[in-house]
């Protein structure tokens, strides 16, 4: 196979496990200590990790393909909170992956504040009532979830770079064996 | 770009700090919004138009409220207020996190169901403080 076909299968299979990891959570009973509508975000491990290994392009692709599917199994409104929560936190993390040295759990906990913040202004045009009241908790919930993803990442990060490794993303191979 | 995530740590002590600090914040943030006090209308808003505001401790009785559903889009949504607060009761839309947030009664609260564009908001003098600080 040609580089650019692995590459490409590469990313369907992480948009495939980004959609597992949304239905997933979406079977979970909701959790009465969280306030209402809160997630923990797994998808967002696989976006996390596709802007730091693959790039930023596809990983809009996969926060566009995950929007898509909750468009088709929830619904209009869920599928434009997705699309603008995934858009956003998957620019911001690509920027502190390219910019900066910040730990994985900042990246994290910036990428799940970032989501939350995209889905509040997105409420706020939707229904113009005082939606901010909600910033308090989406803060104490976005940085444990955004430290639940930092490490979960962390702990899978060497073998998803083995997998990686099978699809031509070349220089994954080189790195890891130079640690 | 792989080396974008090799060699990076998971979490310093600066980083702890700073989640420790924003934690905190918020925290006292929310504990303002749990103290302050009970409100006494509940305005309720479709697609940001005002549709009706209830004199939530001016009623006696339980009043249950069925939401025009020409106005949300279809969606079926029953809204029940009393003296202590008001909560949407049932609602025909696909995520039910209206139903889920259950009574209101404070002053800048606010139970929201996005798919029909409703929103149910405590009015009060604290709630211009709620959404400046």
């Amino acid at each position: 196979m040609k580089t650019a076909s692995k590459k490409i299968a590469f990313i369907g299979l992480l948009a495939a496990l980004a959609i597992a990891f949304s239905f997933l959570e979406g079977l979970l009973p909701p959790l009465p200590f969280l306030p209402p509508g809160a997630k923990l975000g797994l998808s967002n491990i696989v976006t996390m990790f596709a802007a730091g290994t693959t790039g930023i392009f596809s990983a809009l692709i996969i926060a566009v393909v995950k929007a898509v599917f909750a468009f088709l199994t929830r619904g209009i409104t869920a599928g434009v909170m997705s699309l603008a929560g995934g858009l956003l936190s998957t620019t911001v993390m690509w920027l502190i992956f390219r910019k900066t040295k910040l730990s994985l759990s900042v990246i994290g906990v910036s990428g799940a504040l970032s989501h939350n913040f995209a889905q509040l202004i997105i409420a706020f045009f939707l229904t113009r009532a005082a939606v901010f009241y909600y910033a308090p908790f989406m803060i104490i919930f976005g940085v444990i979830t955004g430290l639940l993803t930092g490490a979960v990442l962390k702990i899978s990060l060497p073998p998803l770079m083995k997998v990686s490794r099978h699809f031509g993303i070349e220089k994954a191979e080189r790195k890891i064996k130079n640690e | 770009m792989p080396e974008l995530t090799n060699g990076r740590k998971f979490i310093s002590k600066k980083n702890i700090i700073f989640f420790a600090v924003l934690i905190l914040l918020s925290a006292a943030v929310w504990l303002f919004f749990i103290f302050s006090p009970s409100g006494g209308t509940a305005d309720i808003e479709i697609n940001g138009e005002p549709y009706k505001t209830v004199n939530l401790p001016a009623l006696a009785a339980p009043e249950v409220l069925r939401i025009d559903s020409t106005l949300t889009g279809g969606i079926e949504i029953t809204v029940t207020a009393d003296n202590t607060g008001i909560a949407v009761t049932h609602s025909t839309c696909p995520d039910k996190t209206c139903m889920k947030t259950g009574k209101i009664s404070k002053a800048g609260e606010a139970v929201i169901c996005l798919p029909a564009k409703l929103s149910i908001t405590i009015g009060g003098k604290s709630r211009a403080d709620a959404v400046t600080y």
